[in-house]
């Protein structure tokens, strides 16, 4: 009796954390109680100009292509999903229909893209582009899924069109790309070189470029300036989500986990911050992972009960590093390779398989470098 | 027209260049397009409460009415008609053949994902003159999200609920309202999209298709259950035999063991009918996770005590009392399934029988083998010990597990 007694009050005292429920509901005290700071809208916004022209005439489909288009732009820099829904809707009476325009279509393919539907935006840029074969900014989005993909001699003969269409900068840096991935790290590390030495890049180009040589220094073992370029692509694309969590791995693998942290609280943050947040918290045993934890949950939650893609990447990422749950992360992580295959993919599946003695995915990583020559001095180190 | 064109031509490089790094890095963080709705349902009317993003209903009516770049509330109270007229505008209820008109009673703010929301409260009462309104304004919509409604006369407020929530569905494709149901007939949840506008009460299973479907529940959650599979096995093991204070043997008689299984089994099944039963009905509430811990705890000391001869005389304490916390878990489990209003008496009932029905059937598959290795030396000291030993072995590591 005195054992059951102590047994059930020393579980009963393991008291849960609980679940954070939904907010609570309140009527603000003051009249001036802020809400929600909104961007202060600018009398020529270009988005106002077409919006009063789509309005005025909804069948005018090259405006309604070129709202849609700032739509999608406007999604990436204040990282707000709702505007990819609306450049949807706006596209959706042309929705699989001859008179599509090109414009439309690759519009279409970018709202696809991004919810990682890659057949469904590929057929509509293959569209596109066999209705003009210079379309450079169809075949810049094809040539960036493919190489997602891992599909190089595909993406390599749309860089090849993109530049000789006249695009040196953005032609030259999706050269680069491919090049980068097929063995030859050196020689897209200095043809990017040459591109950034120019002085007229727009800033996205230029956060886009940085980026990509920041990958290609950390996989040839060179961190320092990984982290420098990548300090410099956050100065031009402070919003970039994709930036931020390769500066945050970069500074978690060196220790400088107070920074990394820094890097990735941003109001509001992806499953990907979050994910990186918990692995920092865990590591440092700083306080706040029970509530980055159930942030994560949440997103989670909501996404699963939208009915969206799983987001693949993150979950292994958090199961590997917060959850310690291998057996789990190497499954997840398996699964998103066989969508999308970047450095981070890679590197995700060989430390899972690591992590798991796993023979199979250490071989489909291995197998994978070999046929398409991909050069990472994580792995080697790794395997060696 | 240039100037636009450049914007276009701008646009789209810097698009494509932005998701040019890691193009599968998709455009995530920020708020997706989703709404809240939660309905409960009684005899007399419907309470609703719709939380809709700030930032899409300013996208809709402009709050930011002095242009400085903050919503105030004072600014939202001055648009609060305009707020009620454009929520209510898409938000369609009936009742068999009644229309429930909603009529805003509340408006306050909250938070969903660090998004400040709108919550509107809404009332509606069901009936009415408006009845023939009702079917043409839900027929406006689409194909219901569920199965198809069945008809009832006008005024009976236990005819199925029927709702639609649109609003901004014709200008925003990732637009979604997550509902919340709670009617007589239990607890729904479902999703409303611009391809699914209409959400439909199923309706109600009847009180032995509940009770045959829990059945098998209990059945199969005992079965999957592997934890509570071991502490049943754990209690059990030492079933055949006696304890000399300081060894055990095997005992002679077959209805001696078969009245202390009877009891300790009886006791376990005493014990967790009634947390069941608590946590059910909601008398008493305790988070999962200790739970859990604590159903990992009662392999671990079950396991244990049986290697101890001297501590058979608290088997049937610690059946009933670590019955007591495994009747808590099985709650949890029940409760992911769903088991509310009319519905409870037929839930409980069926998922207690099968839980019975499963216990029942491991001591019928294990009990004749025990029977025939009791009066062995290798039973009693090395099988049972050893088997009770590695049990507790797996609790422990279900602990650490479960508390880590």
């Amino acid at each position: 009796m005195k054992i059951m007694a102590l047994t059930a009050f020393v579980a009963l005292a393991v008291s849960a954390m609980g679940e954070t429920g939904a907010a609570e509901r309140f009527r603000p005290a003051a009249p001036d109680f802020v809400v929600l700071q909104v961007p202060a809208r600018a009398s020529n916004d270009p988005i106002a100009v077409l919006e009063q022209r789509v309005a005025l005439s909804p069948e005018d489909q090259s405006s309604a292509a070129e709202l849609a288009a700032l739509y999608v732009q406007r999604a990436r820099e204040r990282r707000e999903m709702r505007y990819f829904g609306r450049a949807e809707t706006l596209l959706q009476p042309w929705v699989g229909r001859l008179d599509a325009l090109s414009a439309t279509l690759r519009v279409q393919a970018d709202i696809l893209q991004n919810r990682h539907d890659f057949a469904g935006a590929l057929v509509l840029l293959d569209r596109a582009i066999r209705r003009d074969s210079r379309d450079v900014s169809a075949r810049l989005m094809r040539a960036s899924i493919h190489l997602v993909q891992g599909k190089l001699s595909q993406a390599r003969g749309d860089c090849a069109v993109v530049l000789g269409a006249g695009e040196s900068a953005v032609g030259t840096a999706c050269l680069a790309q491919v090049l980068g991935d097929s063995g030859q790290l050196e020689k897209a590390q200095a043809l990017l070189e040459t591109v950034l030495a120019r002085q007229e890049l727009r800033d996205e180009l230029r956060g886009w470029m940085y980026g990509l040589q920041a990958d290609f220094a950390d996989r040839v073992g060179n961190r320092r300036r990984a982290e420098s370029l990548l300090r410099e692509a956050m100065k031009v694309t402070p919003a970039n989500e994709g930036v931020r969590s390769m500066l945050a791995d970069l500074l978690i693998d060196r220790g400088a986990l107070r920074e990394a942290l820094a890097i990735v609280d941003l109001p509001a943050p992806s499953i990907g911050l979050l994910a990186r947040k918990a692995r920092i918290q865990t590591l440092s045993n700083a306080g706040g992972l029970d509530h980055t934890r159930a942030q994560i949950e949440g997103l989670l939650s909501l996404a699963e009960r939208r009915g969206e893609r799983p987001h693949l990447r993150e979950e292994a990422l958090i199961a590997l590093d917060v959850e310690r749950d291998a057996e789990r992360a190497l499954t997840l992580a398996k699964q998103n390779f066989e969508v999308q295959r970047e450095t981070v993919d890679l590197r995700l599946l060989a430390r899972a398989a690591r992590a798991r003695g796993d023979r199979e995915g250490l071989e489909i990583v291995a197998r994978w470098m070999r046929e398409t020559g991909f050069e990472d001095s994580d792995i080697a180190r790794a395997r060696s | 027209m240039k100037a636009v064109s450049n914007i276009w031509r701008a646009a789209l490089l810097s698009a494509v260049a932005l998701a040019g790094l890691l193009v599968s890095g998709r455009a995530e963080a920020h708020a997706t397009s989703t709404s809240y709705l939660t309905a409960k349902a009684d005899d007399r009317a419907v309470e609703l409460t719709w939380d809709v993003a700030v930032a899409d209903v300013h996208w809709a009516l402009g709050l930011d009415t002095d242009g400085d770049g903050r919503i105030t509330w004072g600014e939202i109270e001055a648009r609060r008609g305009d707020i009620a007229d454009l929520a209510g505008s898409q938000l369609k209820l009936t009742r068999g053949e009644d229309n429930c008109q909603p009529g805003l009673t509340d408006l306050l703010v909250t938070e969903h994902g660090e998004e400040p929301h709108l919550s509107l409260a809404f009332r509606a009462i069901c009936g009415g003159r408006d009845a023939a309104r009702a079917a043409s304004a839900m027929s406006d919509v689409t194909a219901p999200a569920s199965s198809a409604a069945s008809s009832s006369k006008a005024g009976n407020h236990s005819a199925q609920l029927a709702l639609s929530a649109t609003l901004f569905f014709d200008k925003d494709a990732t637009q979604r309202t997550l509902i919340d149901v709670s009617t007589a007939n239990g607890q729904f949840t479902s999703i409303l999209s611009p391809y699914e506008p209409v959400w439909q009460e199923p309706p109600a299973p009847s009180f032995l298709s509940t009770f045959e479907t829990f059945v098998g529940q209990g059945l199969w959650h005992v079965w999957i259950g592997y934890d509570h599979l071991a502490f049943l096995l754990l209690l059990i093991l030492p079933g055949v035999l006696r304890s000399t204070g300081t060894d055990w043997r095997g005992r002679r008689d077959v209805r001696e063991i078969a009245a202390d299984l009877l009891k300790i089994i009886t006791a376990f099944t005493l014990a967790h009918s009634v947390t069941l039963a608590l946590a059910t009905t909601g008398t008493v509430q305790i988070p999962v996770r200790p739970i859990e811990i604590a159903i990992a705890l009662s392999i671990v000391i079950a396991g244990l005590l049986n290697l101890f001869p001297a501590a058979a005389r608290a088997r049937l304490a610690l059946a009933f009392g670590f019955g007591l916390i495994h009747g808590f878990g099985f709650a949890n489990a029940l409760a992911e399934l769903g088991a509310q209003g009319p519905r409870l008496i037929p839930t409980l009932a069926g998922f207690n029988i099968g839980v019975e029905l499963a216990q029942l059937s491991l001591v019928a598959l294990v009990l004749p083998l025990l029977l025939r290795a009791r009066h062995s030396n290798f039973y009693a000291w090395r099988f049972m010990p050893a088997t009770s030993l590695v049990a507790a072995m797996a609790g422990a590591a279900w602990l650490a597990a479960r508390a880590g």
